[in-house]
């Protein structure tokens, strides 16, 4: 369908191959590469030849799909280390329970000491002393 | 030739046989990346002369420019050349190294952005016998119709610049240079409906574009 449509276009386009950099480019071209070379190879020290060789390795994760993969990976890795540390860390509510029940334990106890033989210790002075 | 100073890139893992290179020899390339990655240097300057010509063809038709095509094939071949040690085989060194030469185009194109300049490369004196050109001056009526061919290759070029990069990339790679559906697809990392896709939307474009040499 697409190249029986478009046949007259695609024999323009194709005339573009005459276009060329003419005779003798692809040995000057060679010469070029082998000098670059050897300059790359005088001026770099040994970290830059790692940096770029890192660099070549790791292109691939420059990919968007890679990039989209390993930016949901550091905000689950974050929402991972934000849920440890909540529940290390006791909340509001927790820390008034804890508050709670050391009063009603601190009540227990009072009461236990006004059975007889024992003492009674008033609840403030048990707050006073936490 | 100047004696080759390279250092010889490091084999990572022997090539293993992939889907051949239409249009060129996969044997051929097998054995050349092999005897590269294992120091010969040689081996390397033939693969740069075997596909200087296709990959300049691709970034020139891409870019519009010949300088900037000069200087993209040097960083091209020379990222490949960095890279050889790692080249496994899972696609043909020619799939691979187009691979690299769109990329790096493209990479190139989204930078410069709107600062692009065109400078054109001669026309050689074959156009006038290739029977495209014969078919493009012959109007259907019969009658031989003048064109100049600067004048036609500033408007194919000019057309080529309107098109959005990744339509001009698979014009270039299939108009042009004569791909398959399915390699241009490998290039790419895309699929072929979206090969297929991209150049039926651009063939209309270059159509409305050139529209007085396709009447």
């Amino acid at each position: 369908m697409n190249d029986e449509e478009f046949e007259d276009i695609r024999k323009l386009m194709r005339l573009k191959r005459h276009e060329t950099p003419g005779e003798g480019f692809t040995d000057s071209f060679i010469k070029v590469f082998h000098r670059r070379q050897r300059d790359i190879a005088q001026q770099q020290s040994g970290l830059d030849r790692f940096l770029q060789m890192l660099g070549d390795k790791f292109e691939a994760f420059l990919n968007p799909k890679w990039g989209l993969a390993a930016a949901a990976a550091v905000i689950a890795l974050v929402a991972v280390m934000l849920n440890g540390f909540n529940e290390a860390a006791p909340q509001p509510a927790q820390a008034v329970t804890k508050v709670e029940d050391a009063k009603k334990k601190a009540e227990e106890k009072n009461e236990l000491q006004n059975k007889p033989n024992g003492v009674a210790i008033p609840i403030s002075d048990l707050k006073d002393s936490k | 030739m100047e004696e080759s100073t390279l250092s010889a890139p490091v084999a990572a893992s022997p090539v293993i046989p992939s889907e051949p290179a239409p249009g060129s020899s996969a044997a051929e390339d097998r054995d050349l990346v092999a005897r590269a990655q294992n120091g010969d240097t040689r081996a390397f300057d033939d693969l740069i002369r075997k596909y200087t010509n296709k990959l300049y063809g691709l970034v020139y038709n891409m870019t519009s420019n010949r300088e900037d095509t000069a200087d993209l094939l040097q960083e091209v071949f020379a990222k490949a050349y960095r890279s050889l040690g790692r080249f496994l085989g899972k696609s043909s060194f020619y799939t691979w190294i187009y691979s690299i030469a769109v990329n790096m185009t493209l990479n190139h194109i989204k930078k410069r952005g709107r600062h692009m300049k065109v400078s054109l490369d001669d026309v050689d004196t074959g156009i006038e016998n290739d029977p495209d050109f014969i078919a493009v001056t012959t109007a259907k009526t019969g009658v031989g119709r003048e064109v100049n061919i600067h004048e036609l290759q500033k408007r194919l070029n000019e057309a080529m610049m309107k098109l959005s990069v990744d339509h001009r990339t698979v014009v270039t790679l299939y108009d042009v240079q004569g791909h398959q559906h399915a390699e241009i697809s490998r290039m790419l990392g895309v699929s072929e409906g979206t090969v297929r896709s991209r150049l039926f939307y651009a063939h209309r474009q270059l159509q409305a574009y050139l529209e007085d040499f396709v009447k």
